[in-house]
């Protein structure tokens, strides 16, 4: 198992404590590509989040890639997320004042790699991503599909074990949000890399292989999709 | 750290404004430092100079009169040095005083060929020159032999110079000539500077020539070289003594402090450096603190900074951005700003002592008695330059560690929820 999830509970303190994630329990195998599906405010954000250590989470177990994920130090976390997470958001989190090239690169930066090296990779995935052009350009200057490809270029290029896209098409076009999934699903094929998208469109979870109904705080229904077609609006289609 | 520095570049860039505000808090702070620093020394170096010879220990002693009725002498009695107090001082305090200089003073006429004025003739011997020094322009001063050949050699000033040779003619050449005074020639063997002062142009003559000549003079004063005193404490108390023998001497009531005044070098040389101490102090303070003020403008502006950038943390660190990273990139940045308009202020602040060395550091002030230096070598040495650097850097690295401790702190997802 890539991921395993026993029991996991998070609750936020805020003005009025908030019990969101109330005992997850879940198993995501290596390479797989699911989607997470639910009501807005359901726990979707927050549980990705604890699997990207992005987020910690109060009891229960959580194993990625057969390590417990507990209780870790800034230090271990930060190597976690470089070397076997990638992430990809809604609103890309792109570094404004840096170019794609280099915003591709700073994962690498932190791994310690030399700046030609960087480049040199940067510059191979962003041409994976059909992006050569755009490799001096900054985020400000490119579309928002353009802006998803850098970021899955940036996530990609550390050579993650998963990769976590918390609604990677919620801020495009059905066009572009097509493409994108393309994208991932080759990336997913291609590379062997385990895939979460947590979305609330039907269109792109149905471009997965694999299902999974959150609700309030639980796992509903996980639902086996590998013929595509649990979207009502038919195959490769997304509706927005 | 060559990445790091093209990291920091970028985020300067994005903020000119800020950035150059903040630079001119610390370039003003440093600049101010190194200007305060620079005047002071100019002025220190000037009270030095100005008391060229503090570092020798000697005593002059005067006469005074008396501050109390005793043995029926009246209160207010002028007191007078006389020859054997000259020898008494010899003879008594052997074990810490070196050399004793009775000097003598009268006014008297001298005249050169047709050149005649009344001048102020000085009775003295070398020890005189420890204590009272004269710059020298041409020829020697009185010396040892002089006084024990009791030599007709006479020590004069370029003010009487000028009067005998006037100006078409070369002053100097009254070097080797015979000059009158009173009734008598004297071979003029040196010129120095003369103090400028306007009563009476000074020309020094052996002690033992003037005793002679002008058999029964007052004496002026008793200057003598010591060792061993080293404390204000000691001082005092060889002087409170030196006075009571004295005092006993000549029938003066013992504990009257009035008959002698004595002007004492180790003392004026201790005021002097606890003067010169408190503005070195005061001056350190002020920049220091106007260099403060900087840093905590700095650290303020790293602040916000952080504040701002707090999503950008975020992302850097889902990325894989160690707290250190984030710690370093602050922390370094803070130092690049300090650093580098630290420099631009230091550069101003020496040249500005530069200016001020050349400009009011060449003016000297005519008091009469002296002439004085009102600033001397006003530069900033290597030594405080180096010490700017290291605190500019210590600066550097105290307005970015709060901060950057701050943007390490937050939690990741904090981070990316954060605004941008
Ligand atoms: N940092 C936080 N502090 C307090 N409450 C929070 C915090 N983050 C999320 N919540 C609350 O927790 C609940 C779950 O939020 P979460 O973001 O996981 O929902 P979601 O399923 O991703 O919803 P959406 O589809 O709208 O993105 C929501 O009610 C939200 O208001
Ligand atoms: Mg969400």
């Amino acid at each position: 198992m890539m991921i395993e999830l026993k029991d996991v509970n998070k609750t936020y303190f805020g003005a009025q404590p908030l019990h969101v994630l109330k005992g997850i329990n879940l198993e995501i195998g290596k390479g797989e590509f699911v989607s997470i599906m639910g009501a807005s405010g359901s726990g979707k954000s927050t549980l990705l989040n604890i699997l990207g250590i992005l987020d910690n989470y109060d009891t229960g177990e959580y194993w990625l890639d057969g390590r417990l994920i507990k209780g870790l130090s800034e230090r271990e976390a930060a190597r976690y997320r470089n070397h076997t997470i990638g992430f990809i958001f809604q609103s890309f989190n792109l570094i404004n004042f840096k170019t794609a090239v280099e915003n591709v690169e700073l994962p690498l930066f932190y791994r310690g790699i030399g700046r030609r090296e960087r480049h040199h990779q940067a510059m191979e995935y962003l041409d994976k991503m059909g992006l050569t052009d755009w490799a001096e350009h900054f985020p400000n200057e490119m579309s928002g599909g353009q802006k998803q490809r850098v970021a899955i270029a940036r996530a990609l290029i550390t050579h993650p074990r998963i990769i976590l896209a918390d609604e990677p098409t919620g801020a495009l076009d059905s066009k572009t949000s097509l493409e994108v999934m393309e994208l991932l699903k080759r990336v997913n094929k291609e590379e062997d890399v385990t895939m979460i998208v947590v979305t609330h469109e039907s269109g792109v979870a149905n471009e997965t292989n694999k299902i999974i109904h959150i609700k309030d705080g639980i796992i509903g229904k996980v639902e086996d999709n590998v013929d595509h077609n649990a979207s009502p609006f038919g195959e490769n289609s997304i509706m927005k | 750290m060559f990445d790091i520095f093209n990291e920091i570049i970028g985020t300067l860039k994005q903020n000119k404004l800020r950035t150059s505000l903040t630079g001119f808090a610390v370039a003003w702070g440093v600049f101010m430092l190194i200007a305060l620093l620079g005047a002071g020394g100019g002025l220190m170096n000037a009270l030095v100079n100005n008391n060229r010879n503090i570092d020798v220990n000697t005593m002059q002693v005067y006469g005074g009169s008396t501050s109390k009725a005793y043995n029926g002498i009246n209160e207010g009695t002028w007191t007078e040095l006389k020859e054997f107090d000259a020898e008494r001082t010899e003879e008594n305090y052997k074990d810490v005083i070196d050399a004793v200089s009775a000097d003598y003073w009268r006014s008297d006429t001298a005249s050169f060929r047709d050149m005649s004025s009344n001048v102020g003739i000085n009775g003295i011997s070398p020890v005189h020159y420890v204590a009272r020094d004269r710059d020298i322009i041409a020829g020697r001063k009185i010396n040892e032999l002089d006084i024990r050949l009791h030599r007709k050699v006479i020590f004069i000033g370029d003010d009487a110079a000028a009067m005998f040779l006037p100006a078409p003619l070369d002053s100097l050449a009254i070097i080797g000539q015979y000059i009158k005074v009173g009734h008598l020639a004297y071979k003029v063997i040196g010129v120095f500077q003369s103090n400028m002062d306007a009563d009476l142009m000074q020309m020094d003559i052996p002690s033992t020539t003037f005793s002679d000549v002008y058999y029964g003079s007052e004496m002026y004063s008793i200057i003598f070289s010591y060792h061993g005193l080293n404390t204000e404490k000691a001082n005092e108390a060889f002087m409170k003594q030196y006075k009571k023998d004295y005092n006993n001497a000549h029938g003066y009531a013992p504990d009257d402090d009035r008959t002698l005044w004595i002007s004492n070098s180790v003392i004026d040389n201790l005021q002097v450096n606890k003067v010169m101490n408190i503005i070195k102090t005061m001056l350190w303070i002020i920049g220091l603190f106007t260099l403060l003020s900087g840093v905590v403008g700095v650290s303020n502006i790293m602040l916000i900074t952080v504040r701002e950038r707090i999503h950008e943390f975020g992302i850097r660190k889902a990325l894989g951005a160690t707290p250190w990273s984030i710690i370093k990139l602050v922390i370094v940045e803070s130092i690049v700003i300090t650093a580098f308009f630290g420099y631009i202020g230091m550069i101003c602040g020496i040249i500005s002592c530069q200016i001020m060395d050349s400009t009011i550091g060449q003016q000297v002030l005519d008091i009469g008695v002296q002439r004085m230096y009102i600033f001397k070598d006003s530069t900033v040495s290597v030594g405080v330059a180096i010490g700017a650097t290291v605190v500019l850097i210590v600066a550097g690295v105290l307005a970015g560690f709060f901060p950057a401790r701050k943007a390490a702190k937050v939690k990741p997802i904090e981070a990316l929820n954060e605004l941008k």
